[in-house]
This record gives C-alpha cells, sequence and structure tokens, in this order.
C-alpha cells in the first residue's frame, strides 16, 4: 500500500475537518510553545546558577586543604611553588588564581563586622572572576603587592567609611595570636547589594600573606572554559596536587547544586504534565475522525484496501497534525524567547531571588536537547493517541460498514 | 464459468431469532452476462451479492470466482482478490470524499501498484469513453448523484475485471439518470465483456438485464433468460 | 418522535416544551452528556486529570511553604519585631528601645500577642583561648526566649542559658573555634558609650540549628549580663512577640501599632513578612509561576472540551432542527448545553478532587521525602527532610471553579452557533 497515497489521503482528510483540527493543531501548539518557553526559562536559572557560582571565586575547580572548608583559617593553608602552572590545556582554561582567604573583623571609626578578607592576584581576578565585570568606584587593586582594600558598596555602607578613609582589621595570624593592621580602602565594588558584597573584602595577595606571616595560601581556583571539562581537569590538578582536596563547584555549593539538578527533572515533569493534558483532546478528536467515517472506511476494505493500510491511515493523521503542531509550537515557543531576550524582570523579588539563587533578571536559555526531547515527546503522543482510535478502526468490516 | 455458487447458505445469528438470509442456493454464472438479482427486502438479492463479491463468508457451501474458491481464503487474499478480479459500485458512498474524481479512478490503480504515468493515462482514458472527462478535477462533493455513480463505475471498470458488482446501484437516482447509468453499464458488458451481476428492486435496472434473477425468502424462485432484442427497448 | 424521546423529552400537547421544568432540563442535560460516553469520559479525564494535579501539586507547595515559614520564624525572627526604626537599616549597637521593660509589657496586652521576648544583640570579636571570630551576640531572657524561640530545644549538648556566666554557641562556631562545653569564651566589643566591653563566659550549652549560617555566627548570653558589660541599662534592640496564627499576622499588627504609639514615633513594628523577605518573595515568586504553569494545563484542557462541544454540537444539528421546528427556543437548547457543560465540569472536577484528595492524603501520611539531593537546599529554606503535605482549601474550591468556568465558555461558543440555526436546513444535514 503506497505510503504517498496514504499520506496524500491522511493529509487531505485533515482539511476536510479544518475547524476541529485547527483547534487541536492550536492546542499542540499552544502546549509545545509552552514546553519550549518553561525549559529555556529554567534552563537560563539552571545556567546563570552555575555561572553564578562559579563566577563567585568558586571557579569550576578549586583545591584547598583538607579542614580549610570546616575551618577557614590561614592554619590550614598550604604553599604553592611558584613555578606552578596547571596542567590543563590553554583551550579549556580560561585562567586560574591563587589566593589567601581568612576570617577577619573590620573596624571602622564607628562600626565593626565580621568579614571574609581575601588576598589576590588582580590580574588574575579580572580574567577569572567576578571582580573583572562589576564596578568599582574609586580604584582597583593593581596588582599583588598592593597593600590598600577593596571593599563591598554595602559593607562600607554598613561600616560608614569611604574611599580614602582607613578600616582596622583584626585576623588570626599563621602563629594562632590575632594580628591587627591598618588598611586604606582603595575602592568599594558593586555587585548588587549580594551577600557577597557584605562579606567580601580584597587586598593584595602578597601584604595579607606578610600580615599572617606566612607564605602559604589557602586555595587554588581554576575556571575552565565549559564545565565539561571539570572532570578531567579534575584528576590532573588532583595529581599535581597530591594530599590536598581537589573540589567542583558543585561541592563547594551544594545548594546550587541541588538546584541545578532539581531543574533538569522539573523541566521534564512539566514536559509529561504538558503532554498528557494534551493527550485527552488528541484521543478525542480521532477518534470522531474514525467514528464518522466508518461508511469510507468500509468502503475502501471493500475495495481491497488491507486493514493495515486503514492503521496507517489513523496513525497519518494524527502524526501529521502533531508534527504540524510541533513546527509551530517550536517557532512561537523561541520567537518568545528572542522577544525575552533581555531577560524577565524579577526585581520585585530581589531578596527571594537571592535566596532561590536567581539573578534579577532571568535570561532564557533555549538547549536544542530540550526541542528535542519536546518533538520527541510530542510524535510519542500522536502515535500512542492514535492507538485506540486505531484499533477502532481496523475492526471496521466492509459489510457491517456498508450495511448501515 | 465467471462465478460457481454451489448449496449457499447464510445465517445471521441475532439476539432474538436467527435469520436465514439465504438457503442452499445454486447460481453459475458465465462470461459476458448481465444477471440482475430482484426479490422483495428480506430475500437474499444483496446477501447474495457479497457473498459472491468475497464481502462476506458463507455458513455452508462453496463460492467459486474465475475459478478461485473463496472458502479458503484470508481476509488479506480476499481483499487482494476483490482488488484485482472484482469492481464494485455501491449504493452510495462509493468514492473517497477528499480526492477528485480523476484521482479516485487512480486510487484503485494505486493500490495495485500501476505506475504514475499510466494510471494518468488509464484514468483520463475511462473517464472520457464514459463521457465525463470534464468531471475529472471535481470532488463528489461537487457532483450530483449520477455523476457520482458514474466515476463510481469508472473506477469499478478501469482495472478491467472479470466481474462488476452493483449493489442497489439506481437506489438515490430519478428515471432518467437511472437509464444514463444503465446504458453505460450495457455498453461496459458488451464492448468489454465484463460481467455484470446487480441486486436490484427498480423495474428499469432489471430491464437491462439479460438474465434475471429472482428470489424470495433466501432462495432462487425464478432465473430466466430475456431476448437480446427486448432488453434493449425502453419501457 | 424517536428523536424526542432519545433526547430524554416527551411532549404532551399540554406542556409547551419552551419551558420544560428544571428538573427536567437537569435530567435530560446529565443524560445527554452519556449520549456519547467516550467523548464524555474523554473530556471528563482531562478535566479531572488538571484538578488533580493542580489540587495536589499546589498543597504540597503550600505545606511546604508553611512549614518553612513556620521553621524559619520559629528559629529566629518570631512573628512580629518591634525594633528602634533606624535598627534595620542600621543594625548598629546605639539603634536601641528604651523603656524596654515597658514595652514588652504593653506588646504583651495586645490581643492574639502569645508571648513576649527582648533581645540585645551587638557584634563582637568571640574567643576561646588563642582563637576568635566575630560573631552577633545575642542577649535573651531565656524563660522568655522558651516561649517564642525553637533555638532552645535544638540543643545537642549541655543545657541552655541559667547563669549570668552561661553562654550558648552553635555548633559550628564550637568546632571552628575548637571550644568544648565548659571551656572559657571571652567576648570584647564597644561599649554604648564607645569604651572597651568584655565579657568572661563558660560555654553551658551547644546548639545545632541545621543552617550554617546560624550555627556559624550564634552566641547567646543572658540579657542582663549583656546589657550591663556593653553598658545598655534597660534597652535592647529588638522586642518579639508570638502570635496565635502566624499566617493572620497582618490582623494583629494595627493592634500591636497602636499600642506602641505611647512609645514615641522611633519604634516600628515589623512583621515577619518583612524580616524575612526572602521567604516572602519565595512564596510570591512561586505562586506566580505556578499560576502560569497551572493556566496552561487548564489552557489545553479548554482547548479539548471546546473541541468535544463543536463535534457534538455538529453531530446534533438535526437533533437541534428537530426541536426547533417542534418550538423549543434557541436559548433553551442553549440552556441544555450549558447544563451539560456544568454537568461534565462537576462530574470530572469529583474525580479530580477524589483522585488529588486521595493522593495527598496518601503523601500525608507517609510524607514526601525531599531526598538528598535537597540536602543544604533544606536547610537554607528552613525545611525537614519531610514534608506532610495537606489538602490546600483554597484550591480545592478555585481549581474546580475555574475549570467550571472555563468549561462554560467553551461549551458556549460552539452553542452560540444554535442561535443561527434554520430550522429546515438542520433538518436536512447530514446525521
Amino acid at each position: 500500500m503506497p505510503l504517498t497515497l496514504l499520506a496524500r489521503l491522511g493529509w487531505r482528510n485533515l482539511w476536510r475537518y479544518r475547524r476541529r483540527n485547527l483547534m487541536l493543531f492550536m492546542a499542540i501548539l499552544v502546549a509545545v510553545a509552552g514546553c519550549v518557553l518553561v525549559s529555556a526559562l529554567i534552563r537560563g536559572y539552571q545556567y546563570d546558577m552555575m555561572a553564578d557560582a562559579v563566577a563567585n571565586l568558586t571557579g569550576n575547580l578549586k583545591v584547598m586543604a583538607p579542614g580549610y572548608r570546616a575551618d577557614p583559617s590561614i592554619a590550614h593553608g598550604f604553599n604553592l611553588d611558584p613555578a606552578f602552572r596547571p596542567d590543563i590545556p590553554a583551550d579549556e582554561l580560561i585562567g586560574w588564581t591563587q589566593r589567601v582567604r581568612v576570617p577577619a573583623v573590620m573596624l571602622s571609626e564607628r562600626e565593626t563586622r565580621g568579614i571574609s578578607l581575601i588576598g589576590i592576584e588582580p590580574k588574575d581576578e579580572r580574567t577569572i572572576s567576578f571582580l573583572g565585570s562589576v564596578e568599582i568606584r574609586g580604584d582597583g587593586l593593581v596588582d599583588r603587592d598592593d597593600g590598600r582594600i577593596l571593599l563591598g558598596v554595602e559593607l562600607a555602607r554598613q561600616l560608614q567609611t569611604a574611599v580614602g578613609r582607613r578600616v582596622v582589621i583584626i585576623t588570626q595570624g599563621a602563629d594562632g595570636l590575632n594580628r591587627e593592621a591598618g588598611y586604606r580602602v582603595a575602592g568599594l565594588y558593586d555587585a548588587a547589594g549580594t551577600a557577597i558584597e557584605k562579606a567580601y573584602a580584597f587586598t593584595g595577595l602578597r601584604p595579607l600573606q606578610k600580615l599572617l606571616g606566612t607564605g602559604a595560601i589557602t586555595e587554588v581556583s581554576v575556571r575552565l572554559r565549559d564545565d565539561r571539562f571539570s572532570v578531567l581537569a579534575d584528576s590532573r590538578l588532583a595529581r599535581e596536587f597530591d594530599g590536598l582536596d581537589v573540589l567542583n563547584w558543585r561541592q563547594l555549593e551544594p545548594q546550587a547544586a541541588a538546584m541545578f539538578e532539581l531543574a533538569d527533572a522539573a523541566i521534564l515533569i512539566w514536559f509529561v504534565i504538558l503532554m498528557l493534558a494534551l493527550a485527552f483532546g488528541l484521543i478525542n478528536t480521532l477518534i470522531t475522525a474514525v467514528l464518522e467515517r466508518v461508511r469510507e472506511f468500509g468502503m475502501l476494505r471493500a475495495l481491497g484496501m488491507r486493514p493495515g493500510s486503514v492503521v496507517v491511515q489513523v496513525v497519518m493523521e494524527s502524526v501529521s497534525i502533531v508534527m504540524a503542531g510541533l513546527v509551530g509550537g517550536i517557532t512561537i515557543g523561541w520567537g518568545l524567547i528572542v522577544y525575552f531576550a533581555d531577560g524577565i524582570d524579577l526585581s520585585r523579588w530581589s531578596a527571594g531571588i537571592e535566596l532561590a539563587g536567581l539573578r534579577s533578571r532571568l535570561v532564557p536559555h533555549l538547549l536544542w536537547s530540550d526541542v528535542v526531547a519536546v518533538s520527541a515527546m510530542a510524535l510519542a503522543l500522536g502515535l500512542l493517541a492514535s492507538a485506540y482510535p486505531a484499533w477502532r478502526a481496523v475492526r471496521i468490516k466492509p459489510l457491517d460498514a456498508l450495511r448501515r | 464459468m465467471v462465478v460457481l455458487c454451489r448449496n449457499l447458505s447464510r445465517v445471521y445469528r441475532t439476539e432474538a431469532v436467527p435469520v436465514h438470509a439465504l438457503t442452499s442456493v445454486d447460481i453459475d454464472i458465465a462470461a459476458g452476462e448481465f444477471v440482475s438479482l430482484s426479490g422483495p427486502s428480506g430475500s437474499g438479492k444483496s446477501t447474495l451479492l457479497n457473498l459472491i463479491g468475497g464481502l462476506d463468508r458463507a455458513n455452508e457451501g462453496e463460492v467459486i470466482v474465475d475459478g478461485v474458491a473463496l472458502t479458503g481464503l484470508n481476509e488479506a487474499q480476499l481483499a487482494d482478490l476483490r482488488l484485482t478480479k472484482i469492481g464494485f459500485v455501491f449504493q452510495a458512498y462509493n468514492l473517497i470524499p477528499v480526492l477528485s474524481a480523476r484521482e479516485n479512478v487512480e486510487f484503485i490503480m494505486q493500490l495495485q501498484g500501476v505506475a504514475a504515468r499510466e494510471r494518468r493515462i488509464r484514468a483520463l482514458a475511462i473517464l472520457d469513453s464514459l463521457g465525463i472527462a470534464d468531471l475529472a478535477n471535481r470532488r463528489p462533493g461537487e457532483l450530483s448523484g449520477g455523476q457520482q455513480q458514474r466515476v463510481a463505475v469508472a473506477r469499478a471498470v478501469v482495472t478491467e475485471p472479470k466481474l462488476l458488482l452493483a449493489d442497489e446501484p439506481s437506489a438515490n437516482l430519478d428515471s432518467t439518470t437511472t437509464e444514463n447509468l444503465l446504458e453505460l453499464l450495457r455498453r461496459i458488458n458488451v464492448e468489454r465483456g465484463v460481467t455484470i451481476v446487480t441486486a436490484t428492486h427498480d423495474p428499469i435496472v432489471m430491464r437491462y438485464a439479460r438474465r434475471r434473477v429472482r428470489l424470495k425468502d433466501g432462495r432462487i424462485v425464478a432465473d430466466e433468460l430475456v431476448d437480446e432484442e427486448i432488453a434493449a427497448e425502453p419501457a | 418522535m424517536r428523536e424526542l424521546t432519545a433526547a430524554g423529552i416527551v411532549a404532551t400537547p399540554s406542556m409547551p416544551l419552551g419551558r420544560a421544568g428544571p428538573f427536567l432540563i437537569a435530567a435530560i442535560s446529565w443524560r445527554n452528556l452519556w449520549r456519547n460516553r467516550l467523548r464524555t469520559g474523554l473530556s471528563a479525564g482531562g478535566i479531572a486529570f488538571a484538578v488533580m494535579l493542580i489540587l495536589a501539586a499546589r498543597s504540597a507547595q503550600v505545606s511546604g511553604m508553611a512549614t518553612m515559614l513556620d521553621n524559619a520564624t520559629r528559629m529566629v525572627t518570631g512573628h512580629v519585631q518591634i525594633q528602634n526604626s533606624a535598627y534595620r537599616d542600621d543594625p548598629a549597637l546605639r539603634n536601641v528601645i528604651s523603656d524596654a521593660t515597658a514595652v514588652a509589657h504593653a506588646l504583651a496586652q495586645v490581643p492574639d500577642v502569645t508571648a513576649v521576648a527582648q533581645r540585645a544583640v551587638t557584634f563582637a570579636l568571640v574567643s576561646v583561648g588563642d582563637r576568635s571570630y566575630g560573631a552577633q551576640v545575642m542577649g535573651v531572657d531565656p524563660d522568655r526566649e522558651r516561649e517564642i524561640s525553637s533555638l532552645p530545644d535544638m540543643l545537642i549538648e549541655g543545657h541552655y542559658l541559667e547563669q549570668p556566666t552561661d553562654a550558648v554557641v552553635g555548633s559550628l562556631m564550637a568546632r571552628n573555634l575548637g571550644a568544648k562545653l565548659g571551656d572559657e569564651v571571652v567576648i570584647l566589643g564597644s561599649m554604648l558609650d564607645g569604651g572597651v566591653a568584655a565579657m568572661s563566659l563558660r560555654i553551658a550549652g551547644i546548639v545545632d540549628t541545621g543552617t550554617e549560617d546560624l550555627d556559624r555566627a550564634l552566641i547567646q548570653v543572658q540579657l542582663g549580663a549583656l546589657q550591663d558589660a556593653f553598658g545598655l541599662g534597660d534597652r535592647v534592640h529588638m522586642v518579639i512577640a508570638r502570635v496565635d496564627d502566624f499566617t493572620q499576622v497582618g490582623s494583629v499588627v494595627p493592634g500591636i501599632e497602636s499600642a506602641m504609639a505611647p512609645f514615641g514615633s522611633n519604634l516600628t513594628t515589623l512583621s515577619w513578612q518583612r524580616l524575612l523577605p526572602e521567604l516572602t518573595q519565595s512564596v510570591e515568586l512561586k505562586a506566580v509561576s505556578s499560576a502560569v504553569m497551572f493556566g496552561l494545563i487548564v489552557l489545553l484542557v479548554t482547548f479539548s472540551v471546546f473541541n468535544s462541544f463543536m463535534m457534538t454540537v455538529f453531530e446534533r444539528t438535526r437533533e437541534f432542527g428537530m426541536l426547533l421546528a417542534i418550538g423549543m427556543r434557541p436559548n433553551g437548547i442553549i440552556g441544555v448545553l450549558q447544563l451539560e457543560a456544568v454537568w461534565l465540569a462537576a462530574f470530572g472536577a469529583s474525580i479530580g478532587i477524589a483522585v488529588g484528595g486521595a493522593l495527598i492524603a496518601l503523601l500525608g501520611h507517609v510524607g514526601i521525602p525531599l531526598g538528598e539531593m535537597a540536602g543544604g537546599m533544606l536547610r537554607r529554606y528552613h525545611l525537614s527532610d519531610r514534608i506532610y503535605p495537606e489538602l490546600d482549601v483554597g484550591t480545592l474550591i478555585l481549581a474546580p471553579l475555574l475549570m467550571l468556568c472555563a468549561t462554560q465558555l467553551a461549551a458556549l461558543i460552539p452553542a452560540l452557533r444554535i442561535r443561527t440555526l434554520a430550522p429546515v436546513d438542520a433538518l436536512r444535514a447530514a446525521a
């Protein structure tokens, strides 16, 4: 039974019942567009979360001494060979850096705050962390010997200090005794008022090491071009840093990692739900299409068409309308994503989104694997929904149909 | 013999009482005959036609069409038989609504696997020879009852079947249209040698048949050959 | 006539069809639904699916939110806080509430307030041995604190504050300081008047709240001891109230505000929604995104119902023509169709509620395990690792209602075509 003939019959039969097939087409279109848009928004969230986790000094991979995570003091530091270079191919690596990060108390003329004091290599940071992209009022740090301090705007506000003023740092040195030093505020960075801004203060690596009385560092952070490279990079670093912990961003930010995984599951669940919601209407329409053409099917059987061909006809009708809706839905979904390319403004819920790890603009991110998934599910739906109607169609005996 | 029926019986089991549609019917039909099966409602004429056409299975007895016994065939084989050896014209719903007249005629050839070019040529030829070439691109919805039946005849005949079965072909037509349709059938019967068997209660149809078989209560009660001359004259 | 009885109508000469009684119409419309069992079944199935999903998902969500908020408010913030109006933006030592005792007393008199506690808070350096950390030192009244906070129940070692020299610390802080129960802890900060404040205490208890941020930075001492050491006198930074039903806190706030009026305009009343904006907004955000998702599902099911009715109306054209011919009004026929839509929605929604309700009941018994995966995320949201959902009454009413309206609309549009039907054409239409 030639397929092209059946295809032609199926296509024309769709047009015969224009109105209700149009309704069905629109329903599938809405469902598919919805799937595409929702998945893109969730992916946007997912990828932002990862990007933020990575950019907020976490990096894709970090090397630390065991015990540092529980007690982030210089007591859990380690020494780094000055000639060290990570054994990672240049095309996978964006950059890497070393840092000293210790808890400290910062006193201004008026106020006191507990903070995280971080000694950095400013040039490296500019490439690999958020410091490279935030607005800085005043001066940024020049190099690793810069003895000034860079604060968050929010922290400065809380301490009631400003660029050019002095603050005092009290922290625990390598020998376990408290150290105190004065710093001049070089500049203030604006990280949109997030928790980082209230807690992180930066200074040059060397002066901090000197204050603490050590040459050790507390972490090496590596930023890769794509997170997928981290698996291999992990093992390479582990070899280089035998005895130390090598952790990826998922281990360092388990909340973010959990949200990340949840997103994948959420997308799948929504796809299934929307397809199910669609199924009822699809089966209804297909069944009616078969039942009102009992005589026609009977006549075709009488003429000599095989039962299998009747099944193919029904299935083809179902699949072709699903495909039409699929194409339309993907187009509309994609169009919507382009329309929202600048992101959806969530600033109304600024505190809530911070808790959830969202940014103030949710930018959709379309993954073609998601589009493929939707398509596969829609086609599967088309096939499954046509099962019962096709079964009914096959049972039509030529004689019964004609006698009616 | 194109059709051989021996001791044919068909009983329908309903909830109440079994209906004996046909009882012990014997009939032989030779090539080139134009047969009418007539009788009152419930006489079994349509049942007999359906059995000959392989649309129904007998409870008892045998049907042999063009040398092939129908009793041993499965559904697929019966379908093939209907496709290649038998042409059908029904009372109504003959044509596929979404295909044009030409496409309806081509459809049957597509089922047989005839090549596109040949299909087209043959379809247009048959439509032309039946005088309805101008209807080629119209859909059934755009044709009158009589025109639809003519297209149905074209479709039934284009595959050059041995046998053409027509079940109440004139039921929805007025008398003039019926005359035209039957004239068409007669031409096919005479010019192409197609054996025609029709089940009908329409006297106009019966007049064109040279062999008139009458049934009553599931049995053949009369089977007479009529003179050629008388058949050709209108009543 | 056969079609009349098939439609369930038996007409006698004395009964004008246009005004058949309400019960008859109800029966007719119900039976009409079941003329095509499969189609009705599928449409009802779609409605049931939508209702079930919305009910179950939203109930679980709301329960989860409620648990989260309850835990969060119980942990630290309480339900309502009175603060110095400058304190929120600038939580400095000097932004105090004077007459704290009087304020607390007045607060306790407000109806629906079930418990009141006072706290003084300051940032100071906490040292054990030669290790020190900056931390928030919280001075509390232990007895009052037990009434409004769940923290005292989270001790894993030792006991809560009994002596003025007792301190209770978070588990992570203890670990970071290398401290054990009974160790001496020194607190150093600035007094209100600028001098050096020092406290020498013993660790009497260690708590584990499950929230890293709290466990790492928390240390509680007796209120009096803190006030003495930091020169606060009778002053505190927050007076906290616990109310009967924290979801209704909005209705208690006006009463509290008027009770606070005599104490001057530099006091502000903050409900937990303002104190925990991240949680409040999370709830809102969830609600908005859920509404969008559920709306999509309702839309899809409505399409299905619409199609259903369109097919039905088309198939019954001859029947309608006949009804019009014998004297029924078009609006009457439309009324019957709308009633069929009501029956359909009611039927489908009932199934949805039954299944959804059963699902929630089952989960409410067994609990939804939030799993390993959620891990630290739960702590952040103050959730325990299983939630026991309860049926959300709001959704129970809203979801079926929504489907009812949607179904009515879906049926109306095809039904309106009956208005333009000419009986004679209709009768000739294909059955």
